[in-house]
């Protein structure tokens, strides 16, 4: 249970800041790749339990 | 036969301690459905033969708790528009701010306290869930110590003695599965839900909407799993219990010489007498249940109409993420209210079980 809180708290955490800083970034070149960088971290975070499950 | 039918039944029924199941009334509180019920009052209709329910009272009760609910409630519907149209007006005026930024900054905050309002009456709906399931589990537990010694009385000797641990366990587990694994599991797709309404994107959609069918999932699973398996074990009891009955009927008739037939006659009478009782008890906690699943399934589906409907209005103002995140917090308001109508479903398939049992064929 308490994993379980945890790993949703990472989550509900890292969305928030990261649709805030995807926001405020400048809108270069470089904003796309940004983005799709965000987007791997969520996906880790989401999958971060694996980890746990595979020791 | 010197004994009238209602002294034996007043005989029984003060012989019997019946506290816990007149707490039990209390625990319904102010606002009933049903009018001043108790066992007693019931039994007597069932002997009577009154009719138990005023239809009309019923309905325009339940219509009237409703109506407060909703008017409760329309307060967050409001707050809810009011952001969503200033929502509306940041998109509106980003061109004359100049940079794209700040309105987008807005709009995310504004996303913020519409998440922060949902949160906090979904919670508010989320313990009204957990309460529900707790009182109807405790209201069976305290239901069961009277009704089954009466099964015994009655001679159902094996349903009396298999079906108590079996429906206990049952309720037990189904009590600690529903708390522990399927209401969090609804409330961690919600919050998914509504951290998804931040941006644009998808992030977790489909992770929040998987937990809530496994949350459905498991529900069905349990209900299914335990009304099958107590509802078969009644049947299979039943059958037992009605060999050992005839048998006892049948030795006392033809061995104890000239008094058996009339001592055989008698018990018939006073076990017809503990089966009414028993009926009456037994219907006595299906209106309990029936209430503490009624209660709550109102304000439930009162704040779940908010919901959609708040998504409705706001639709065409133009914010499409937060009308989605809200329509889908009104599927999982929704499903809060299906999870406790199911817990409902399977407590009165178990009294349903044990009213079955001995319906007064077994003896004649």
């Amino acid at each position: 249970m308490e994993i379980v809180r945890e790993w949703v708290r990472n989550i509900f955490i890292i969305i928030v800041a990261i649709s805030f800083v995807e926001i405020l970034l400048p809108s270069g070149a470089m904003s796309k790749y940004l983005k799709f960088i965000f987007s791997l971290i969520i996906m880790a975070m989401i999958l971060s339990p694996l980890s746990i499950l595979l020791e | 036969m010197s004994l009238d039918l209602e002294e034996i039944i007043d005989k029984q029924l003060a012989s019997m301690n019946l506290e816990s199941i007149d707490q039990l009334t209390d625990l319904i509180g102010k606002d009933k459905i049903f009018s001043d019920m108790t066992p007693g009052q019931i039994i007597k209709g069932i002997i009577n033969g009154d009719p138990l329910f005023n239809f009309n009272n019923i309905i325009s009760n339940i219509l009237n708790l409703f109506m407060s609910e909703i008017y409760g409630s329309i307060v967050l519907g409001v707050q809810l528009v009011i952001i969503c149209i200033i929502i509306g007006l940041l998109k509106n005026l980003s061109t004359s701010f100049g940079d794209d930024t700040v309105s987008k900054l807005g709009t995310v905050v504004c996303s913020c306290s519409v998440m922060a309002l949902c949160l906090k009456s979904f919670m508010e709906v989320y313990t009204i869930c957990m309460n529900a399931v707790d009182t109807m589990s405790v209201t069976m537990q305290a239901l069961l110590p009277v009704l089954v010694p009466l099964l015994i009385s009655m001679g159902n000797f094996t349903s009396g003695s298999i079906l108590n641990p079996v429906i206990v366990t049952a309720i037990t587990i189904f009590n600690s599965a529903l708390q522990r694994i399927v209401m969090p599991a609804v409330l961690l797709s919600s919050i998914f839900i509504l951290v998804n309404s931040l941006s644009d994107r998808d992030y977790v959609k489909k992770l929040a909407l998987f937990m809530r069918a496994f949350a459905i999932f498991m529900v069905g699973l349990c209900v299914t799993l335990f009304s099958g398996l107590t509802a078969i074990q009644g049947i299979v009891t039943k059958t037992a219990d009605g060999m050992i009955a005839k048998t006892a009927r049948y030795s006392m008739d033809n061995f104890i010489p000239i008094v058996g037939g009339f001592a055989a006659d008698s018990i018939d009478l006073v076990l017809s007498c503990a089966t009414i009782i028993k009926n009456g008890i037994g219907l006595f906690g299906l209106f309990i249940i029936i209430t503490l699943l009624i209660l709550p399934l109102i304000k439930i589906l009162a704040i779940a109409l908010v919901y959609k409907i708040t998504a409705i209005i706001i639709e065409p103002i133009g914010n499409k993420t937060v009308s989605d995140c809200l329509n889908e917090m009104g599927n999982s308001v929704i499903t809060l209210a299906v999870i406790i109508f199911l817990a409902a479903t399977m407590f009165i398939i178990f009294l349903a079980v044990i009213i079955g049992i001995g319906g007064g064929n077994l003896w004649r």
